[in-house]
């Protein structure tokens, strides 16, 4: 059938315009005696100017004969008719029984000039070469009335809304998805750090304070810094580490503290006498190595460290070290 | 590297530094109280720097300053700036001498080891022009010749924060000058009764001479040898910093308060205001104490305020206590 319209083709550009230019002479329709037209019909007589018309025909033959139609656009624009073609003819076999099959042509028309028109004739070959027009209903496109007595002015309507379908609407869908998964995340990431927990709810064990000070003091220990001339960095980590431990311990912003004022906010937070002297001798010693080239007697270095500790020892949070233990138990 | 011999260097403030507690004795003398002012003139004296004073009538900045000459046994000049004040009555001029048929040059009262500059803000532009221009370069020029300026050499200059009507505000770039601006308050009840006791006696105390010029020359030397570590010198560009790039230190909500920040000379002034501050407590090094005592006098002046700070009632001072509670100390 394919290698038929190919054909067909290939003649119809040859000799179209010849067979156009016919219909324009009336030609009669004469059918040959192997068709037979069982209808041809609109699915509407009448339309409104841009409405839309199918035009169907169902036609008979043998089953072996073969028949193809001409564009019926070009029949149209050929013709200069007042319609125009949407969809083109659609040719479907409706059923086949003891050798006549039952073939229907469908084309959906429309027209944007009011009146009453006869169609133009479709056109159909045969691979022996004969040319048959088959008949054309007539349509009749109207005009909507506007009784211009009574007419009103209404506002232009807005756009027709066509329904969205599934996949325009998808992108959105994975957006807003995305966007709670992310507040999801971050409000349990917050609420997890608030509660001291890691990202998948576990709590966080957070060593106390003095056991980071300790630690760190023996890791200052290990170094050697006096040892290999590093006063400076040695002083400066202690100082460092138990001025670390005060902030925790006490609350006290003894970061951003002198010396002197640390010892200052240290001394109504009931510490033992020895343990306020030892520390603030430690803080003057480490203000001279660090600000004055001070160097220390082997026996204040070897004192350094644990004078610190000791510091940290009788000031750590025992109660509720205490309350822990009890609550562990 | 440069190498400190910190213990010769401390044993040799030690010694220098003596006479500062023979200043304090003396000025205790006559001044009642007021140890900050006293203080901060004795910084700005050893630093090489001059003073802002800001204060109400009557609050001994004049005799403080006119005490501070006669210990030192030094000349001092006094100039009550008013609104026809003339350069020339500053720095002086030339006067024809009928006499010897020639312009002699008649030095103004600026040529005296201490200038107290009363009301500055009483007196325009070019009159004030005249007197910073002085004291940045220490030398001023009358006619053909330039004269250097005796040493030492500390104005005193003084403000008086109310009656406003009628006075011209010093611009930022020329209060920058001052190495230190220094707000005088009133006297405590108990000091008060004293200053009205001493008043009251035959005769009011009078300090003694016991520094000659030279001496202070000489202390100032000593007070830049003064040991300042790195650590301390970094603690200072942090401040600095602080005030004109507040985000960077934690401290955003300063940002829209401050509409510049102090400059370079800020920086220069607070080091050395922190070793005077450091020799007038007898120590051979700087510790981050003497950085945090001298910092309101250093930044207060060279700090700028924005609208929002001002409609919100914060001053420099709060700028400056926020900074210094934030930066980390070394």
């Amino acid at each position: 059938m394919r290698h038929f319209a190919k054909i067909f083709l290939a003649v119809l550009l040859f000799c179209g315009g010849g067979i156009l230019h016919a219909q324009e002479q009336m030609i009669p329709i004469s059918l040959p005696q192997w068709l037979e037209v069982k209808s041809s019909s609109l699915s509407k007589d009448s339309i409104l100017v841009g409405e839309q018309v199918v035009w169907s025909t169902v036609m008979a033959m043998p089953q072996q004969q073969e028949i193809a139609f001409l564009p019926y656009a070009a029949v149209v624009e050929a013709e200069q008719a007042p319609v125009d073609v949407v969809r083109d003819f659609r040719l479907d076999t409706l059923s086949i029984k003891n050798g006549i099959k039952e073939l229907e042509a469908r084309l959906l028309l429309t027209s944007f000039d009011s009146g009453y028109y006869k169609l133009p004739l479709m056109v159909a070959l045969t691979p022996q070469g004969d040319t048959i027009y088959l008949d054309s209903p007539f349509l009749d496109v109207t005009n909507i009335q506007i009784d211009t007595a009574n007419f009103t002015m209404h506002p232009i309507k807005g756009q027709m809304r066509y329904p969205l379908t599934f996949k325009e609407v998808l992108p959105w869908i994975l957006l807003g998805l995305f966007v709670i998964a992310a507040a999801y995340l971050l409000y349990r990431y917050i609420k997890y750090r608030r509660e001291n927990r890691d990202f998948f709810g576990k709590p966080v064990v957070k060593d106390p304070p003095h056991i980071i000070a300790l630690r760190a003091l023996d890791k200052l220990r290990s170094e050697k810094l006096w040892q290999n001339g590093k006063e400076k960095l040695f002083y400066t980590g202690i100082t460092d580490t138990l001025r670390e431990y005060i902030e925790a311990r006490y609350n006290v912003s003894a970061m951003e503290k002198t010396s002197g004022e640390i010892m200052e906010s240290l001394k109504d937070k009931s510490i033992e006498e020895k343990q306020y002297g030892e520390l603030d001798e430690l803080f003057k010693t480490a203000d001279l190595v660090k600000f004055a080239k001070y160097i220390p007697q082997v026996h204040e270095n070897e004192e350094a460290i644990p004078v610190a500790v000791r510091f940290v020892n009788s000031t750590f949070e025992q109660t509720l070290e205490e309350d822990k233990q009890k609550e562990e138990k | 590297m440069e190498t400190v011999n910190i213990k010769e260097l401390n044993e040799r403030i030690q010694k220098e530094s003596a006479f500062v507690d023979i200043i304090s004795m003396e000025m205790n003398k006559v001044i009642v109280g007021q140890k900050h002012l006293v203080e901060n003139l004795l910084i700005g004296l050893l630093a090489d720097g001059h003073i802002l004073l800001e204060g109400m009538p009557g609050l001994a900045k004049t005799l403080a300053i006119n005490t501070l000459a006669n210990i030192v046994d030094a000349k001092f000049n006094r100039i009550q700036f008013t609104p026809d004040l003339l350069p020339a009555d500053v720095i002086g001029t030339m006067i024809y001498s009928q006499k010897s048929e020639q312009f002699q040059v008649k030095q103004g009262p600026i040529f005296a080891n201490f200038v107290l500059a009363d009301e500055i803000n009483r007196s325009p532009a070019k009159v004030q022009s005249a007197l910073l221009e002085a004291m940045q370069e220490r030398q001023v020029t009358i006619g053909d010749n330039t004269y250097k300026l005796p040493k030492p050499f500390l104005v005193m200059a003084t403000q008086n924060p109310v009656e406003q009507e009628g006075t011209y505000p010093l611009p930022e770039a020329q209060v920058d000058r001052f190495m230190l601006k220094v707000v005088v308050s009133y006297p405590k009840k108990e000091e008060e009764k004293l200053i009205i006791k001493m008043h009251n006696a035959r005769e009011f105390p009078k300090a003694s001479a016991v520094l000659k010029p030279e001496d202070i020359v000489r202390a100032r030397e000593v007070v830049k040898d003064v040991y300042m570590d790195e650590k301390i010198e970094k603690y200072i560009v942090d401040i600095v910093y602080a005030t004109r790039t507040p985000e960077e230190y934690g401290l955003g909500k300063l940002k829209d308060l401050i509409q510049y920040g102090a400059s370079p000379r800020a920086s220069i002034s607070l080091a050395m205001a922190s070793k005077a501050y450091a020799f007038i407590k007898r120590r051979g090094y700087v510790i981050p104490e003497d950085v945090r005592a001298v910092c309101y006098e250093v930044l207060r002046h060279r700090i700028g305020l924005t609208y929002e700070a001002e409609a919100e009632n914060i001053t420099t001072e709060n700028i400056i206590t926020d900074i210094i509670n934030t930066v980390e100390v070394p």
